[in-house]
């Protein structure tokens, strides 16, 4: 198949294909040779790669590719001879030579014939720079890298993974061959039950033959006739010969049921894998690139990259390049220290950037790591008064995590100079877009003199999960076992009252019960049964537990997640769906989701009992939704508004507010912009494209001030825009009265 | 071999396959194919008929893509919603089902009468993504004239009227065509 698709393909094409294979080779291992010069199986690869590529380009008659690789070939056999020592201002040109033979190949054949000059210009101006850089001596090359770089194994890491060619297909194509893979493994099993189905035929066949034995044992006068005797004997013959036959069978089936197992279980296996690629593949060029930029900034910088095989979903690997790029040379740029300044504190003179990426708990977690000089929050601090964000005051308020949140803002920048690398401000809050619109999230963790970590969480859509079934209301829910603190049967006597909640006691802690029927689908707690199944969970850190109770355990099975229809929505407490074994639908629980429903379950029932001695007054006051993911300005918020006289409702981020809006009445929302799972313009959005909802005043408030940020949230269709930067009380409560009147309706 | 060569052709069978036809042949052939042609082209409308409760509905055989035995469906959490029954599985994908009466408001299925044994699930390939249904009972593909449909009468139950572009007769029944674009717009929307 791969020759027929190859055969279309112009000799053109074929020549670009292979420089991107052998490019690929001479970077990575250019790059390792600057680093240890001498080792001849990366000097003999790197001399045959451009060897082939002179070969190819001639073919195709690209004689400037032919003079380029040719030159390069030249340089790295004398360095093979021990004749010449790559140093790094040989590296940097032969690695501009790489780029050379890219532009080359990258020229669509129609336009190449401008590359059959072996004399053009591009191709003078590389021979000049290579020459000079031959001619000049080694004199600022820092001989610690050579020694830091002990452990060569790291450099020879991704040789060893080895190249395989790498088809291109459509998403959708691999989805259904995923579907059709799952429902053959389903179809599979069928067989198994079947054939067990069988024993029962067998042994009616066995007591049948029984039957006929103890006949002909017991009526002796059936001997006596032969025609009966005759007919017993063959009746007897052919039971035989029949429980002789169905054994056969079978046993045919049952072999080829393993048969079947097996090959449905291997398509399944590879069709999911075929979905994922390793974390390598987007990484490529990124190691260059860490180099080339500390070169610029007078820095040392290694990029390490752990996890290279990490299975990432080949959706989420497209989309995480560029952003990953961002983080990288913010942490050269930003993150660290001139050699100088490092020896100074005691560190190595080069710097460290660490790339790795992990599974975890049915995430992908992505973490960006340097050794350099962390993020001073103080500094932070300083800049949010000083652009007017808050004030002093509030900026006083906010914490380690709090501040560092700012740096995600769109044009914040703790940089006085603007550099081309980095300092705009842009590319944080790109990254989080990014994050975002995967339905994932970003972090950064910062320690002063010992570095600054981001982590990206990002979903494996088509990722496995590892999750616990359980049947809630007749019908197949699964808890992810990552977040599943503890599984319980608690029996009736177990469960005690206080203030008529519900709680038990495990491992000495008292843990809220609460009915997953109820928080699922509204109804009643009515579960019967001496033991009650409990699934417990709680936050990241395991702090808030509630336990839930469910109406049967199922296994523990391993799920194909597989996103919901986006036409529904996010689906409150639901992440997604999977199929289990026998091919029934079951949904996934949202832990966070359902923490937040449990809560505000909780919540809303003490609410209404407070309402109850409140009286009817409280109940005709205009509800107004909060909605920010800073606890203190939401809780500012509230109070000021609660003060006012309203009724105020909080939501923690935009799907709980979206969540909320649609669950119970409001008369006023109003939100913040920048936050996790979604953010505020998209709340706006989604309220007024609602039929229902459509004329629910919205307001934002947000540190977010200038005029295109405005323009946005109007856009989006907010009601109004007030800048959290000249925050204060008055404006807000006179801006909710403008929108909506007095708090008593 | 050589008797397989065009020119050394032997046989009977073989000149009478090379031979030219007469001019007045082929004049006549034609007019027999085109006398044909209306007739083909009055029965060129076809549909997907199916059954749910009482009434006979007719969707563009397009927009069928595929009808499978009854299976189960997970209800969604927090979606009350009458026309949203969940998701089911086909063909290993989770498919969104929509409860179509529930949407066209037909009433009750009958199946105390006929049975379980015809409910068949039927999955719709809209543009925005699939969507199933579970019909009481499924014809199957009818091919139909398009000037036999009739307007909808003004009996026909409010909802469904909305959605119904004429009527088929079919034997002594009458199917309701359905208006697809229209249909799946409103389902899209009420799933969401």
């Amino acid at each position: 198949m791969s020759n027929d698709s190859l055969r279309d393909l112009s000799l053109h094409d074929l020549f670009r294909m292979e420089a991107d294979g052998q490019r690929q080779t001479l970077t990575e291992n250019l790059l390792a040779l600057e680093r240890n010069p001498t080792a001849a199986a990366t000097l003999e690869e790197c001399m045959r790669a451009a060897h082939s590529l002179k070969g190819a380009a001639r073919i195709v008659g690209l004689g400037a590719a032919v003079a380029v690789a040719h030159s390069m070939e030249d340089c790295l056999v004398e360095a093979q001879h021990g004749r010449l020592r790559l140093h790094r201002g040989i590296v940097d040109a032969l690695l501009r030579g790489v780029d050379l033979l890219g532009r080359v190949a990258d020229t669509p054949a129609e336009a190449a014939g401008a590359w059959a000059d072996e004399e053009s210009a591009p191709v003078l101006e590389f021979r000049a720079a290579l020459a000079a850089a031959l001619a000049a001596p080694a004199t600022d090359e820092a001989a610690p890298p050579a020694v830091t770089d002990a452990d060569p194994t790291q450099h020879d890491a991704p040789a060893e993974e080895g190249e395989e060619r790498v088809l291109r297909i459509a998403a959708r194509n691999l989805h259904r061959m995923l579907g059709l893979a799952s429902e053959a493994l389903v179809e599979s099993r069928w067989l198994d039950p079947y054939i067990r189905s069988l024993a029962r035929v067998k042994e009616l066949q066995r007591r049948s033959a029984l039957a006929l034995d103890r006949l002909s044992e017991r009526t002796s006068a059936l001997a006596s006739d032969p025609a009966s005797a005759e007919l017993l004997a063959r009746a007897q013959a052919d039971l035989a010969e029949g429980q002789r036959l169905l054994g056969e069978r079978v046993a045919a089936l049952d072999a080829f049921d393993r048969r079947l197992a097996g090959v449905a279980h291997g398509l399944y296996d590879e069709a999911l894998a075929s979905h994922m690629r390793p974390f390598a593949d987007g990484t490529r060029g990124f190691k260059r690139m860490v180099r080339d930029l500390a070169h610029e900034l007078g820095k040392q910088a290694r990029l390490e990259i752990v996890g290279s095989r990490t299975p990432v979903d080949r959706d989420v690997l497209a989309r995480l390049e560029a952003p990953l790029g961002h983080l990288l040379r913010n942490a050269v740029d930003h993150g660290l220290e001139a050699p100088e300044q490092r020896l100074a504190r005691g560190k190595p003179a080069e710097g460290v950037v660490r790339l790795e990426a992990h599974h975890v708990s049915g995430r992908l977690e992505i973490k960006i790591g340097d050794d350099g000089q962390g993020i001073d929050a103080e500094r932070i601090r300083r800049a949010v008064i000083a652009r007017g964000l808050a004030d002093e005051d509030t900026a006083q308020r906010f914490d380690q995590d709090e501040l560092l949140e700012f740096l995600f803002l769109p044009g914040f920048s703790l940089r006085d100079t603007v550099t081309d690398i980095s300092g705009r401000g842009v590319g944080l809050d790109a990254v989080q877009n990014m994050a975002k619109q995967l339905h994932g999230s970003v972090r950064v963790f910062s320690q002063p003199d010992q570095g600054t970590r981001f982590q990206l969480q990002l979903p494996l859509t088509t990722s496995v999960l590892r999750a616990l079934a359980v049947d809630i209301g007749g019908e197949a829910y699964a808890f992810p076992l990552a977040r599943i603190v503890a599984t319980a049967l608690v029996s009736r006597e177990q469960v005690r009252s206080l203030e008529g909640r519900q709680y038990f006691e495990l491992a000495g802690r008292e843990i809220g019960l609460v009915s997953a029927r109820q928080v699922l689908e509204g109804g009643d707690g009515a579960t019967a049964g001496a033991q009650l199944p409990v699934v417990v969970i709680g936050g990241a850190h395991g702090e808030h537990l509630y336990g839930l109770a469910v109406d049967r355990f199922g296994s523990v099975t391993e799920l194909v997640v597989q996103a919901l229809d986006p036409r529904l929505g996010k689906v409150k407490d639901i992440a997604a769906g999977a199929l289990l074994d026998d091919g029934a639908p079951v949904l996934i629980v949202d832990t966070d989701d359902l923490l937040r429903s449990i809560e505000r379950l909780v919540a809303t029932g003490h609410l209404a009992q407070v309402r109850h001695q409140d009286g009817a007054a409280a109940v005709e006051r205009r509800r107004v939704l909060v909605v920010d993911d800073s606890l203190t300005v939401r809780e500012l918020q509230r109070k000021l508004i609660e003060t006012a006289g309203y009724a105020v409702e909080v939501a923690v981020d935009g799907m709980d507010g979206w969540n909320a809006v649609r669950l119970s009445r409001f008369d006023l929302v109003v939100t913040d912009v920048d936050m996790p799972r979604m953010d505020g313009i998209e709340l706006v959005e989604l309220i007024k494209k609602d039929p229902h909802l459509r004329e629910l005043p919205v307001m934002i408030v947000s540190y977010k001030d200038r005029e295109e940020d405005r323009r946005r949230g109007l856009d989006a269709g907010a009601d109004f825009y007030l800048s959290k930067a000249g925050f204060d009380e008055e404006a807000l409560i006179q801006a909710v009265a403008d929108l909506i009147g007095g708090p008593l309706a | 071999m050589s008797a397989n060569e065009p020119g050394n052709a032997g046989s009977a069978v073989a000149r009478l396959l090379e031979r030219t036809p007469a001019q007045e042949e082929l004049a006549e052939a034609a007019a027999r194919l085109a006398a044909g042609a209306p007739r083909q082209l009055r029965a060129s409308a076809g549909a997907f008929v199916f059954r749910l409760g009482e009434e006979w509905l007719g969707l563009p055989a397009g927009l069928i893509d595929e009808v499978l035995e009854l299976r189960p469906v997970h209800r969604l959490p927090h979606r009350r919603d009458a026309a949203l029954r969940g998701v089911v599985n086909v063909r290993g994908r989770l498919t969104v089902c929509v409860a179509l009466p529930a949407l066209l408001q037909t009433g009750a299925p009958v199946a105390a009468r006929t049975g379980t044994v015809a409910r068949r699930l039927v999955v719709l390939a809209a543009p925005e993504g699939a969507l199933a249904f579970e019909a009481d009972e499924v014809h199957g593909s009818h091919r139909y004239d398009a000037e036999e449909v009739r307007a909808v009468p003004s009996t026909v139950a409010h909802a469904l009227a909305r959605f119904a572009t004429g009527v088929l007769p079919w034997g002594e029944r009458r199917i309701g065509l359905l208006d697809a674009g229209l249909l799946v717009h409103a389902l899209n929307r009420q799933i969401s």
